[in-house]
């Protein structure tokens, strides 16, 4: 039974460690070079002992990792070559290497200087970085998805689009189950590009923030909710409404803007903001698909900016 | 503060700025754009004094590439030749008034008698410490995100790239210890870096409770990337045994030619 002190059992062990490792003497010769490192590289211990790196890689060498071995072995100070600045400094591929595409391997590497009394060696220990990097995208992806599943609109505080449209399925459905009305309010900004135009995007941004305060302050009942729909469009879903409550709310929606008094000159409407509302109803008992709603209260709103905005239209549903 | 009298303070902040141009090559490299780094000054601290504040280091979170090294020096003789200094360790140094001086120095050959093995009173002395690299978080990320020439924000900055700061750490390390090193004509040991990233208090007082030295060497380091110049906010700190003796026998080198 050998010993594990026993070189062929050392030698066993180095090729069995899941990263590469080289041995690298004073002239930067490859003293030892493990299986990794060989079934990575395609370049069997047998050929590549006795080499030095740049003669093994000719082409694959960059000027900051020969630097790098240069420092370890003349200063003897220890280095590390992070994934994050150098990704694959050595020609090191994922398996199989006869596969079509070479997939460069990421690697993490540290140069370690090793003295006795009478010689000095580096070892070059290699490990692959590709698992943490993967890591790190399925994090990052996974951040950006619960970013963009916040349900709040950023400027103005308003639900977002995203959550209007989970609610409004939400409540759609549940109308339609008991039968009970439900309405839809679109609105607005009445010639907010050329607000945008005349006193530039941050006035811009401003007066959406004074729309979306205003509009929330008419909506009292927490079920009601007020989102932005786009970028100078809003929406209210009203459940348990009808078409009679929904127009009231829309005019008090079109007045609260309108008493903002934010001075506008090149509205044609006034001189000063307002909103076009268009309202929808579906009253208890009748069907129709989600997006058939949504349409209607779109073309209510559309009549309400053929009317001469700064008013409301109702559509039936 | 010098707590060394005989010390000349600009003949130790040489050593260092040779070490800063060594960092700087290696930088640049990595990063294929200009890194210029220079150490305006010296201070010294009491271990029991040091703190965030004292080295100027503002920010709520900092970074620390910690390297323990050792060796040994001939505390008897001084060593008779001077390591080569390559064509681009030119010094850069920068007196008060802010201007840029850059003497070339020319190789001189010390006239000091060498002693031999023979000599009896000789005595080796072994040291060992901790070199330092402190930055504020920020400052960090940010010269991290010019190497990466990354657009990221800093709550993006994945956690891989605290490799590049501890690597960052390494290079101006490795750099002012091999310069001293030279100096000394001594081989230095050093382990891997270790890089932690925490409230500066915590880190103060890691610090503070694990320095065995009284005597602590603090140095600030000045970094241009791409042209982006921001002083402050890195410090070097040395702290190790016989740092009197050291820092004596890197002086009498480098001011008695």
């Amino acid at each position: 039974m050998s010993s594990i002190t026993d070189s062929r059992f050392c030698e066993k062990l180095l090729s069995t460690i899941n990263s590469g490792l080289v041995l690298i003497d004073a002239e930067g010769r490859v003293l030892l070079w493990n299986d990794w490192v060989a079934k990575h590289s395609g370049i069997p211990a047998g050929l590549a002992i006795g080499h030095s790196l740049e003669a093994l890689f000719s082409n694959g060498l960059n000027n900051s990792f020969k630097t790098a071995v240069k420092n370890a072995l003349s200063h003897k100070l220890p280095i590390i070559l992070s994934n994050a600045l150098h990704r694959s400094p050595l020609p090191l591929y994922t398996l199989p290497l006869t596969q079509q595409i070479q997939v460069r391997i990421e690697q993490s590497i540290a140069l370690t200087p090793i003295v006795d009394e009478k010689n000095h060696y580096c070892l070059i220990q290699i490990n692959d970085a590709s698992m943490s990097l993967k890591r790190e995208r399925v994090l990052q992806l996974k951040s950006e998805r619960l970013s963009k599943y916040a349900t709040t609109d950023g400027l103005t505080g308003l639900h977002n689009r995203r959550a209007f449209d989970e609610r409004f399925k939400a409540e759609f459905a549940r109308a339609l189950r008991h039968n009970s009305p439900l309405s839809l309010v679109m609105l607005d900004v009445d010639y907010f590009k050329l607000y945008n135009d005349t006193y530039g995007h941050s006035a811009g941004d401003k007066v959406l923030v004074a729309v979306a305060n205003a509009l929330k302050a008419q909506v009292n009942r927490a079920t009601d909710i007020v989102a932005r729909y786009g970028g100078e469009e809003f929406i209210a879903v009203l459940p348990n409404c009808e078409s009679i409550g929904a127009q009231l709310i829309a005019e008090k929606f079109r007045g609260a803007v309108a008493g903002l008094n934010i001075t506008h000159e090149k509205s044609d409407v006034a001189g000063y903001v307002t909103i076009s509302a268009g309202v929808a109803t579906l009253e208890p008992g009748a069907t129709c698909m989600a997006e058939d709603f949504l349409e209607k209260v779109d073309q209510s709103l559309y009549k309400a900016k053929h009317a001469g905005r700064n008013c409301v239209r109702y559509l039936a549903v | 503060m010098n707590p060394i009298p005989e010390l000349h303070l600009d003949a130790l902040i040489e050593v260092f700025n040779i070490g800063a141009c060594r960092a700087a090559a290696s930088l640049s490299e990595i990063v294929g754009e200009e890194v210029k780094l220079s150490v305006p000054h010296i201070k010294f601290f009491n271990s029991s004094e040091i703190s965030a504040e004292a080295l100027s280091l503002h920010g709520d979170r900092l970074g620390d590439v910690s390297q323990h090294f050792s060796g040994h020096f001939n505390a008897s003789s001084i060593p008779h030749h001077i390591p080569d200094r390559t064509a681009d360790e030119t010094l850069t140094k920068l007196p008060s008034n802010g201007s840029q001086v850059s003497p070339e120095h020319g190789r001189v050959v010390a006239g000091y008698p060498s002693h031999t093995g023979e000599d009896e009173h000789e005595s080796l002395h072994y040291f060992h410490g901790d070199a330092m690299l402190l930055f504020t978080e920020e400052r960090v990320m940010e010269i991290v995100r010019d190497m990466m020439g990354s657009q990221l924000s800093i709550e993006e900055l994945a956690e891989f790239e605290q490799e590049a700061m501890c690597e960052l750490g390494n290079i101006i390390l490795n750099a002012c210890m091999s310069s001293m090193a030279d100096m000394l004509n001594i081989t230095l040991n050093s382990s891997l870096p270790t890089y932690t990233v925490n409230s500066s208090e915590i880190i103060m007082q890691g610090i503070t409770a694990t320095a065995t030295q009284p005597l602590m060497l603090a140095l600030h380091v000045d970094l241009t990337i791409e042209r982006r110049y921001s002083a402050g906010n890195i410090v070097f700190l040395l702290s190790s045994s016989s740092l009197q003796e050291l820092l004596e026998q890197i002086d009498h080198f480098v001011s008695g030619i």
